[in-house]
């Protein structure tokens, strides 16, 4: 063993290096390859010629781009702040002291565990208007009881939101409760004796604690909306028309359906370029408030970690 | 301490079942689909219960329902993904540890630099990567293989577990490390006879985030995996389109079932350490 | 849903060493024939196949054509598609081997004489468009692709008969809804939504349908035709049931053998699948051309044939020609799938009525050629995007509808 004759540190590095080179190569590299694809005429593979900024000038002339790039927005905005919002109710409802805590726990979190083609399948079982809930309630008496979100072109887009939520908001819900599980006691009896109303202790004083625990929620959900291409090849295959698409889902489509690599590769840019956005905003959003914070010396604890 | 049941507790407790409802309806809608015949299926509305307990749309689904002109039901599917994900797994967590620990513990110069380069890779679309991966895969002879899908579930899965390995090894006392130098112990004989035994907890949660993760991917197993090795999501959704004559809901229902089984008694039967795993990545992010 | 590739025979080359090389040459065919008539079909080319010494590989994506593609684009990607492919004949085929992806299979086909009663205009379909003499796909079939498939129990129990004219099925659509039926079953995906338009716009007449989509008169792109067609896709949009997203042709064809809707547009692949559903023709369904449809269009079905880097590759491709070429498998194959063989020489004698129709119409000169095979397909593509578009989208009108689809038309071809 010729290790052994290396320092300890030398080891350690070495160790890194092929996880290094897989993600170099893997990652950065593919990406750089992705980036010079996109500025080709590339069909089927990738031999296309020099093109400059034609696909994307394309990709911009196509409707289906702009309803898909415009998708991710409204999903991921009404998705992350439904989730939140209902996780965070959930939350303060379990913190009320309830009975069966540990059965209501188990309920709410076990979609969690479920990937998004089962959530998927699932749920367009239940919102067939042929078969799941319309059906049902008409059959109750309400013939003319509609709830036929997968037809509608302006609405399809919630049917996702509602599995989704369906999917995440108990994680939020786990993640919050522990959260305010953490908070001390003495400042719930210190409010009770100084007669603080709950719902005045809860907006003032304990949310603003949780903040961090929050922004780890909103990155949690981040990466959810990314990887949100198997709901709707689940739901919805993109329709009714392409009102469900998403530029996940277009990158793939033309990737491999169409054949038009160039094109697909020029999509699949400029979701990099809008992750990356929105990374750079978070983490000056992270850095004022870590600023603003440091001013007044107060570091909740992290309630994840519970 | 006893509470009353005041109109708010009792509005509490309203929210709560209705919530709780609003979670169990479509497993609900599942198992009972999936027990029903196609006629009480097509008699009958969504929530009705079944008329008899009939697990024959079970084991259609599990052996004998058709995958385009491949009438073995979804059980290539769970061997496959067993397969997946055994591997998937073992190799990032071991590799995962280790470079958590080099990262924690030992003087590796731009450690910090590392760190961040790996972690800006995991929240990155895949869709940036996909088609350069499937050449690479191609030219290096893994593509459409087991090899392959391996690897691309390492490759985007490791980042986020060497975090969580190296946020676990970084508490650990320094002493410890320099006591087993002292000792004139190595890197690895360190790793494997000091910190590998004290890590039980934190491998328990990175390997649930990692078994989910692989277990519950489509878009992968669908581009890497290649015929003989399709996860179970791909023949899922395989099995699901393929119809022939009357649709068979029940086995479609069945089917999903199962497919959702493994992850939910691993949730079962992990409890508290299934929320540590899966949100294991966002913490210090 | 399976974008997955025949893990190649690459791969298993390379495991198994040259242990097996004296096996029988495998086949690997890529195809989405997975409903129930369709896949006793292609069991007709599969059998075949292993009477003549070949090992089938069976390689289907039941999600469909654009599946199939999707692997298709992978396994050349990769170096390591499935040898055969099937394929609706067309620009595709053109395109793939611009890129020098494909084997020509011509001189091969040629010696054996399998090209010499095949109609001109097919073969052209497998050519690169450029070099008649290079040939890198050979039909099987050809499918009629507007017919009309009705409920005969649904048109007897509303009083009504099968419509000749769309504007004669919108007035029948009413009293069908009123009668407790469906008026049209439609599974509304882009595909079927294209097929659709299409056979409507062959019912604005076969020389309109020239113009627009053969001949590229740019003045068609314009013409009022266009914005009845947009006007008539527009009220058939209305006349379906809440289960129509998303949903696959053969499941709503179900609604027609279960007599619950009046009448799907489908292509010919449509009959076998009834036949294969137990119901009875002329009883229970009943076959005619799209309304106001006076010729046939059709679409050649066949099989394309990627460059393979493995020893018993071409020998594979070799065994699956001599299988699709023999007359006597086309007509099985076609008996079965509801189709006409692609060789004029085969007997068409076991052909269901419905498709007799199809091939006398085709042998008399009505025969027009489907888009698949006269558009690139990335207009196909943006012009599929838009019509999927219009129907889920109501707001849009029939006027903004046809302007649109001009424009894309025009300005891409």
């Amino acid at each position: 063993m010729s290790i052994v004759s290396l320092r300890p540190h030398r080891v350690a590095q070495l160790v890194l290096v092929p996880t290094i080179l897989l993600t170099v190569i893997g990652v950065y590299g593919s990406m750089l390859w992705t980036l010079q694809i996109s500025f080709t005429s590339s069909g089927l593979l990738p031999t296309g010629k020099f093109i400059g900024l034609e696909q994307y000038f394309k990709l911009f002339e196509q409707d289906r781009w702009h309803v898909s790039y415009r998708n991710m927005f409204v999903l991921g905005g009404i998705y992350m702040f439904t989730c939140l919002a209902f996780g965070l109710l959930l939350a303060i409802a379990m913190d009320q002291g309830v009975r069966a805590k540990n059965v209501l726990q188990t309920i709410f979190l076990y979609p969690i565990a479920l990937s998004f083609i089962v959530t998927g399948l699932a749920w367009r079982w239940v919102l067939n208007p042929t078969t799941g809930l319309e059906y049902f309630v008409q059959g109750l008496g309400f013939s003319g009881f509609k709830f036929n979100l997968l037809n509608n072109p302006e609405l399809a887009i919630f049917t996702l939101v509602i599995a989704a939520v369906w999917h995440g908001s108990g994680l939020m819900m786990a993640i919050i409760f522990a959260g305010l599980q953490s908070v001390d006691s003495e400042l719930w009896r210190a409010s009770r004796v100084d007669g603080i109303p709950k719902f005045t202790m809860y907006r003032r004083v304990i949310l603003p604690m949780l903040l961090p625990v929050f922004l780890t929620c909103i990155v949690l959900l981040a990466m959810g909306v990314v990887k949100s291409y198997d709901l709707v090849v689940a739901m919805t295959g993109g329709g009714p028309g392409y009102s469900t698409d998403l530029p996940a889902k277009f990158v793939v489509d033309h990737l491999f359906d169409r054949a038009n690599i160039g094109r697909a590769s020029a999509a699949a840019v400029l979701m990099l370029l809008t992750v990356i956005a929105l990374l750079v905003l978070s983490s000056v959003a992270t850095r004022l408030r870590k600023h603003s914070q440091s001013d007044q010396g107060a570091k909740p604890e992290q309630g994840n970690k519970s | 301490m006893t509470r009353h049941l005041t109109p708010a507790r009792i509005g509490i407790y309203a929210f709560l079942i209705i919530s709780a409802a609003f979670f169990l309806i479509p497993f609900f809608v599942i198992v009972t689909t999936s027990l029903k015949t196609v006629d009480e299926i097509r008699g009958g509305s969504i929530f009705e219960l079944p008329q008899a307990l009939d697990f024959s749309a079970w084991t259609k689904a599990w052996g004998t329902a058709c995958i385009g002109r491949d009438c073995a039901g979804i059980s290539p599917g769970f061997f496959n993904s067993v397969k997946i994900m055994v591997l998937s797994t073992g190799i990032s967590l071991f590799v995962a540890a280790l470079n958590g620990f080099a990262l924690a513990q030992w003087r590796v110069p731009h450690d910090g630099k590392i760190l961040a380069m790996l972690l800006l890779g995991a929240f990155l679309p895949y869709q940036v990567m996909l088609y350069p991966l499937v050449r690479m895969f191609s030219i290096a002879g893994i593509n459409q293989s087991l090899a392959g899908v391996v690897l691309v579930h390492v490759l985007f899965g490791l980042p986020i577990l060497i975090l969580i390995f190296r946020n676990f090894y970084i508490s650990l006392p320094a002493e410890l490390i320099k006591a087993a130098r002292v000792d004139g112990a190595g890197f690895f004989q360190t790793f494997f006879r000091i910190v590998l035994p004290m890590s039980v907890n934190v491998i328990i949660v990175a390997a649930i985030l990692s078994v989910t993760g692989v277990w519950n991917d489509y878009l992968l197993g669908l581009i890497f995996a290649g015929r003989e090795n399709l996860p179970m999501t791909v023949a899922l959704a395989g099995l699901v389109g393929t119809q022939i004559g009357v649709p068979e809901y029940n086995v479609n229902m069945a089917a999903t079932l199962i497919t959702a089984l493994p992850p939910l008694l691993l949730y079962l039967a992990s409890g508290r350490y299934f929320v540590r795993g899966v949100t294991a990545g966002a913490v210090k992010g | 849903m399976s974008k997955q590739i025949g893990l190649g025979v690459l791969c298993a080359v390379l495991m198994s060493g040259t242990a097996f090389a004296q096996s029988a040459p495998k086949v690997e065919v890529l195809h989405w024939l997975t409903a129930g008539a369709e896949s006793a079909a292609i069991k007709v080319l599969a059998d075949g196949v292993t009477a003549r010494g070949g090992e089938w590989v069976d390689v289907a994506t039941p999600g469909g054509g654009s599946d199939a593609r999707a692997l298709l684009a992978t396994g050349l990607a990769g170096g390591n598609p499935a040898g055969v492919s099937f394929l609706g004949m067309g620009t595709e085929t053109a395109e793939l081997a611009a890129q020098g992806v494909m084997r020509d299979i011509g001189g091969y086909a040629r010696e054996k004489g399998y090209l010499d009663s095949v109609p001109d205009y097919a073969l052209a379909m497998g050519t690169d468009g450029t070099d008649d003499a290079a040939i890198y796909a050979l039909p099987v079939a050809f499918e009629t692709q507007n017919f009309m498939w009705y409920s005969k129990p649904v048109y007897a129990a509303a009083g009504l008969t099968p419509p000749t004219t769309w504007d004669e099925f919108l007035a029948q659509a009413p009293k069908l809804r009123e009668a407790g039926f469906i008026p049209l079953a439609m599974g509304a995906q882009a595909w079927q939504i294209n097929l659709l338009f299409n056979a409507i716009v062959l019912g604005e007449g076969a020389p309109y349908y020239d113009r627009l989509f053969v001949t590229h008169d740019e003045t068609a792109t314009t013409a009022p035709e266009l914005v009845d067609a947009f006007r008539i896709l527009r009220e058939l949009s209305k006349l379906t049931d809440d289960g129509a997203p998303n949903r696959s042709w053969n499941d709503t064809l179900n609604l027609v053998a279960e007599g619950r809707a009046a009448l799907q547009v489908m292509g010919s692949w449509a009959g076998a699948e009834l036949g294969n559903m137990g119901k009875v023709y002329d009883t229970d369904w009943g076959c005619a051309l799209s309304p106001g449809s006076p010729i046939v269009m059709v679409g050649a079905t066949g099989f394309q044939f990627p460059k393979l880097n493995t020893p018993d590759g071409e020998a594979g491709q070799d065994i699956f020609i001599d299988t699709m070429m023999d007359p006597v498998v086309q007509t099985a194959f076609s008996v079965q799938k509801g189709s006409i063989p692609a060789r004029t020489d085969a007997d068409i004698s076991g052909l269901s009525a419905c498709s007799q129709l199809a091939a006398e119409a085709v042998r008399d000169g009505k025969g027009a050629p489907y888009t698949t095979g006269v558009l690139g397909s990335e207009v196909r593509g943006l012009l599929t995007d838009y019509l999927n578009n219009f129907w889920a989208n109501g707001s849009i009108t029939p006027e903004d509808g046809a302007a649109e689809y001009g424009r894309i038309l025009s300005a891409n071809s």
